[in-house]
This record gives structure tokens, C-alpha cells and sequence, in this order.
């Protein structure tokens, strides 16, 4: 029971990360691989404006948001859209994206040091008892958040007309553009979404580890798992692949040892993409990738 | 075809930013360093040094370069041996690594090589560094295996324990009164070093380990290794991790748990990173070991030294130790030989070293012998153990074998 419990909060911190690729996926069909440097983003803005007495926590960790926000989507304007060009097997983005991740990390690590950096904002201490598994209150928030933020996803989308909009760039952008529908300026929202909550994850998530430029690396890897086995077209996805994810990396790795739950949870992954390549929830559709 | 210019630039543009920002190729201050006495009397030699001075694990070069700001005018007063540092970056990878030593051996012409800091890294590049024949310098890693004294005469020399040391020193400890031993290691060199001197200490001296897990850095939890240390009954926890955040990720694990060993040890590697990512209630059990001083004498005074010149506190406490008596050891050699760039006479005036200084007022008498390069011994009357207070400041228990009879 321990392992469930754990399985399914650890499922939910790399749910809310999968977010961010499911998002830019299903409006642009492509993958911001610098993912992993907005969690950082996110986290060390936070820890800039940590000092503003006079900021709620909920505020400063708005701020960080919207800090990663704009930069996300300036980086699908002039990092991502001019690498896409070329048709649907255009896949230079990706190239620049990488690109993007290696500037990013450097730039952070040059500004901040390497070191984790402590942070207090939106942090809670110590730890719950679910159905008798030892879980920590930072952990739970996470999890929590996940559910939230999947859910208000859904809606948006389908109850307003932003919604709306995102769906119909995302099934033909060309159609859409005719009807001054700028699919251009949709990607830049939904990246600037995508980022804001990969700068969400990684704000709560400093608070368990701390602030450092790598700490989004070790969960690039689960997230995009994640995306993938749930469906990279499916904004459930994320939860039902964390779940999934999560619980089967957590049970093996209390039966078999800690090395092999990751390997677990990449082998779910390989047996997905083997029965149903377009994820346990996601639509049927061509892949530029 | 102006567009797909314009991407070609602006894609050039990023990934040239980002190989500058990367710190791609080494830094070279070759002042004429010639190795032998110029006209002020003073030998200039001109040390090579790797280690990774960008990423994640940059800190393992910053105690090396806050030990050359620190000490090197000193050493030149003492010694009358300048050091004209030729750094490569390795960036901790072992690729890297060995791409680094190649061109400080062979293109930069170095006289003593100091690095690499990982134990993983050095391994590598060990056949290739004893093949070149220059006094091996290593005040970082931990791994006895990087020494093999099957090659003699042998060019590397090591200034801070072993892992075969701490275990011999620890082993009692960690099994006394009959507790079940697990150990946590990290995914690396070191780690797995950890591991196997554990594991031959346990088998030399009629014990077994219980439980051992394996950490990858970064991890996001280590709930299942906790979980599976209290299924198995452990009650006695040896952390071999390389950086203090993943130990901190295991003592979160551990107090979320509810798990309360009867012991919990570590190495100093938990002076790094830790504090930062860990609460009090973590770390109010943990102890290490370690042949060093922190608190008073000539560990101490180094460490103060390293505060004052360079305004930061030691990047990792136990390193700039090391490497002070490193650069002692081999200052001295040079100005006994009186040219860095006989190496076979400067690697045996190292061998036969009487008198190791480490700040004014600590000294270690003939540490060296033909198959002995580490200057520490295992005895655990000469080794400190520590815990922490409140604020993470070390609080010396007394030592290792005062804690083994009496417990702390």
C-alpha cells in the first residue's frame, strides 16, 4: 500500500511537468526540450523576489510564473516558429530547442552557482499519514496541483472560446488562419502556459530540494514518459500516465531495489509506444517527430 | 532563402553561445614557466589541472582554484616554487576527462598533473597518467583502485583518504552490537567505491551488509530504499553519496519514514550542498568520520585562510585541505630537486617526503613509502568523529576509537 500511495504523489509531480509537453504538442506538434531549464527558471525567480515581504507566497511564485511565461513565449517566436517552417518533417525546432536548454543551463549556472540554493517560498514542512504511508506535505501539494491544473486545462478548453481556438490551430492551423485566426500568436500563448507551469512544478519542487540549474534534469525524462504513455494529444493523459508511471517505478523499486523502478517505468513506456503508439488516451494522429 | 538564412544565424548564434558559455577549451597562464630557477631564484612550474569547471559538479574545481588563491604566494615565500596553473575544463564527463589530461600531457607539456577530482574520472585516465610519467598530484578522489602499485615507480600520490581507510575505520562502528548494516550509495565512482570497501571490510571481518541500494544523482526520492532498509531490519545506515543534496534527499526519506536507526554515518562529501536542502531534524543523527581536524590546528587554520582571501566559504571543506597538502608535498619536492621538470627525481623526493605541512601548526612525518602514496593512515586513534549542531556546525565527539569504545 506504501508503494501505491508514493507511487501515485511521485506520479503527480512528473504529471504536472508532462503538462508542459502535452500542451505545446497538441497546439504546435512540437516539444520544448528546454523544459528542464524552465523548472529552474521558475524556481530561482521565486528565490529572487523570496525577500519581498510585502509578496504573499501565492504571488511570488506568480511572479516566477509569469517570468517563465513570457520567456517561453518568446522562445517559441524566435526559437521554435522560424524551425518549422519547412512542412510537417521540419524538425529543426528540435535542434533549437536543445540549443535553448544548453543556454539556459548555462546561463543560470553562471548567475547562480551550481550549488542547490534553499527555498522557504510556498514550502511545507513535515509529513502526512495516507492510509498509513509517510507522505510529505510538499509531495501532496504537487499531486494535488496536478489534478487542479489538468482539470481547469480541460475546461479551458473546452468551455471557452480560448479553448476553442487552441483546438481548432491545433486539427488545422491552416483553415483557422483563414478565418484570422493567428496560429502564430496561439503557439506564443501556449507556450507561455506550458512554461508557466514547468515554472510552477519547479517552484514547489525547489522547495523539497532546493534551486539549482540542473534540478529539472532528473525529471525530464519521467515527465516525457509520462506525456507519452498517457498521450502526448490527451490533457488526461499526463494523469493517468503519472499514475501508472509512478506506482509501477515505486513497486519495483521496493521489490527489486531503487535501480531498476526507472528502467520499470521506461520499459511501460517502450510497451505503450509498442500497443498503442499514440498513448493510453491520446487520438490517432501523424507524428512529425 | 533570407528566412532560412536568418535561422541558420540565429540557430549559429545559440549554439556558438552556447559552446562559449560551456567554457570550451582551457585556460592557459604560461608566463615562461620553464621549471627550473629563473634569475629571482624562483622555480616556475607549470602544473596542469582538470576538473570540472562548469556544470552541476563545478565545486569539485572551485576548492582546487580557491586553494591556488589562497596559498600560492605563500608557497612561493616558503618553497621559492611559483605555480603557473594550465587548467582544462572537464566537465565531469569521462570523455571529457580524458580529452582534457591528453592535451595538458601532450600539447601543454605540463611538469605534475592535479586532477581529475572524481574518482570515476581519475580511474579512467589512470593507465595513461602513469604511462606519461609526471608526478600524479590527487587531492580529490577517494577510490583506492586509482592506484595501482603493481606500477612502479608509481606517479600518483593521494592527500585525502581512501575508501578502504573509512571503512576500516568505520566498520566497527557501523556493526557494533550486532546491528544490520545497510548502505546507500551514489550511482559513481566514489559510490561504488564505497560499496566494495565496505562489502571486502564485512567479508574480511566475518559481518554482511543486510541491504544495499544504489542512488542516482538527482533523485527525486528515495522513499523505496527507506522502505526497503526497515523491511530488511536495518538499524544501521552508511551513506557513501558524492553530493550532499542526494544525501539530503535519503535523510528526507528517512525522517518521512519514521525510520530510526541506531547509527547513521557518512563521509565529509556531506558538507557539501547539504545544509542548504535539509532540515535540522535530518541531520541531528548523522555523524562522519575523517582524519581531519576541522575545528582547531592546521585543518582549521587552512580553512579560515580559504575564508579570508577568497571571501567564500571552502567549496568542500575536506578538498582544500588535501589540496594544501598537496601543493606542500609537491613544493617541496621541486625545490629539493631544484627542477620540476625531472620528474623522476621530483616523484621520488615526493616518495621520500619526511615532513608534511598543512597550515603552521600541523605536521605528518613520513607518509609516503614505495607502495604507500596515501597520506593518511586508518587508525581510528588518529581519526575525528563529528556531528552537528543546529546550525550544522561541526561538533567534534572525540575520536574514532574514543566513539567505538565509549559511543557517541
Amino acid at each position: 500500500m506504501d508503494a501505491l500511495v508514493l507511487g501515485l504523489v511521485l506520479g503527480g509531480l512528473y504529471a504536472l511537468l508532462a503538462q508542459s509537453f502535452v500542451l505545446t504538442f497538441i497546439t504546435t506538434k512540437t516539444l520544448n526540450f528546454a523544459v528542464g531549464e524552465f523548472v529552474a527558471l521558475g524556481a530561482f525567480v521565486v528565490l529572487a523576489v523570496a525577500g519581498w515581504s510585502w509578496l504573499p507566497d501565492v504571488a511570488k511564485v506568480a511572479v516566477g510564473v509569469l517570468v517563465a511565461a513570457v520567456v517561453g513565449a518568446a522562445a517559441y517566436r524566435f526559437l521554435v516558429l522560424p524551425f518549422m517552417t519547412e512542412g510537417e518533417h521540419d524538425v529543426r525546432w528540435l535542434l533549437s530547442t536543445v540549443a535553448l536548454s544548453f543556454v539556459m543551463l548555462n546561463l543560470i549556472t553562471n548567475v547562480e552557482g551550481p550549488s542547490p540554493q534553499r527555498s522557504e517560498t510556498a514550502r511545507l514542512s513535515g509529513a502526512v499519514d495516507v492510509l498509513g504511508a509517510g507522505v510529505s506535505k510538499q509531495q501532496l501539494l504537487i499531486a494535488a496541483l496536478a489534478v487542479v491544473v489538468t482539470v481547469l486545462l480541460v475546461v479551458a478548453s473546452k468551455k471557452t472560446s480560448a479553448g476553442l481556438v487552441m483546438r481548432a490551430v491545433s486539427q488545422d492551423p491552416e483553415t483557422t488562419s483563414l478565418m484570422g485566426v493567428s496560429p502564430r500568436l496561439v503557439g506564443m500563448v501556449t507556450y507561455a502556459v506550458a512554461m508557466g507551469i514547468a515554472a510552477l512544478t519547479g517552484t514547489l519542487y525547489a522547495a523539497t530540494v532546493g534551486a539549482s540549474p540542473v534540478m529539472g534534469a532528473p525529471l525530464l525524462v519521467a515527465s516525457i514518459a509520462v506525456a507519452v504513455v498517457g498521450g502526448l494529444s490527451s490533457l488526461w493523459g499526463p494523469l493517468l500516465g503519472g499514475a501508472l508511471y509512478g506506482v509501477l517505478s515505486e513497486v519495483t523499486s521496493y521489490e527489486f531495489g531503487a535501480i531498476w523502478g526507472e528502467t520499470a517505468g521506461l520499459l511501460l513506456v517502450i510497451v505503450v509506444l509498442v500497443w498503442r503508439p499514440q498513448g493510453l488516451l491520446g487520438r490517432r494522429t501523424e507524428v512529425k517527430l | 532563402m533570407s528566412r532560412i538564412g536568418s535561422m541558420h544565424k540565429a540557430l549559429g548564434v545559440a549554439v556558438a553561445s552556447a559552446l562559449v558559455l560551456t567554457g570550451c577549451g582551457g585556460g592557459t597562464d604560461d608566463g615562461g614557466a620553464t621549471g627550473s630557477a629563473g634569475e629571482d631564484g624562483v622555480i616556475t612550474v607549470k602544473l596542469g589541472v582538470v576538473g570540472p569547471k562548469t556544470g552541476p559538479a563545478s565545486l569539485y574545481y572551485e576548492y582546487m582554484d580557491q586553494t591556488f588563491e589562497t596559498f600560492f604566494d605563500d608557497f612561493e615565500e616558503k618553497y621559492d616554487v611559483r605555480f603557473e596553473v594550465v587548467s582544462e575544463d572537464d566537465q565531469a564527463s569521462p570523455e571529457e576527462t580524458a580529452r582534457a589530461v591528453s592535451r595538458l600531457i601532450n600539447e601543454e607539456g605540463v611538469h605534475a598533473l592535479m586532477g581529475p577530482p572524481l574518482s570515476g574520472n581519475s580511474l579512467q585516465v589512470a593507465d595513461v597518467v602513469q604511462r606519461s610519467q609526471l608526478p600524479w598530484l590527487l587531492p580529490g578522489p577517494n577510490a583506492d583502485e586509482i592506484i595501482n602499485y603493481d606500477i612502479q615507480p608509481n606517479w600518483a600520490f593521494m592527500t585525502n583518504f581512501t575508501n578502504q581507510q573509512i571503512m576500516a575505520v568505520l566498520g566497527e562502528r557501523l556493526w557494533a552490537n550486532g546491528q544490520k548494516v545497510g548502505i546507500v550509495y551514489s550511482a559513481d565512482g566514489f559510490g561504488q567505491s564505497n560499496r566494495e570497501h565496505l562489502t571486502s571490510w564485512a567479508e574480511e571481518n566475518g559481518h554482511e551488509l543486510t541491504a544495499e541500494e544504489t542512488i542516482q544523482p538527482g533523485a527525486s526520492d528515495a522513499n523505496a530504499i527507506i522502505q526497503r532498509f526497515q523491511d530488511a531490519g536495518v538499524d544501521s545506515v552508511f551513506m557513501g553519496i558524492t553530493q550532499g543534496a542526494d544525501t539530503a534527499t535519503v535523510t528526507r526519506a528517512i525522517e518521512q519514514a519514521g525510520f530510526e536507526p541506531k547509527t547513521i554515518m557518512t563521509t565529509g562529501t556531506i558538507l557539501t550542498n547539504y545544509r542548504d536542502v535539509a532540515d535540522p531534524s535530518q541531520w541531528e543523527k548523522i555523524q562522519i568520520v575523517d582524519p581531519r581536524n576541522f575545528l582547531e590546528g592546521g585543518d582549521a587554520e587552512v580553512l579560515a585562510a580559504v575564508r579570508e582571501a577568497t571571501a567564500e566559504d571552502p567549496a568542500i571543506p575536506t578538498n582544500n585541505i588535501s589540496t594544501y597538502a598537496m601543493l606542500d608535498i609537491y613544493a617541496q619536492a621541486v625545490q629539493e630537486v631544484g627542477d620540476a621538470t625531472d620528474f623522476g627525481a621530483v616523484r621520488q623526493a615526493m616518495e621520500d617526503i619526511e615532513t608534511v605541512h598543512i597550515g603552521d601548526s600541523l605536521t605528518i612525518e613520513n607518509p609516503f613509502s614505495e607502495d604507500d602514496h596515501v597520506l593518511y593512515d586508518d587508525d581510528p586513534a588518529n581519526w575525528h568523529t563529528y556531528g552537528f549542531d543546529e546550525s550544522f556546525e561541526l561538533v567534534r565527539l572525540g575520536t574514532a576509537a574514543e566513539c567505538l569504545q565509549n559511543g557517541c
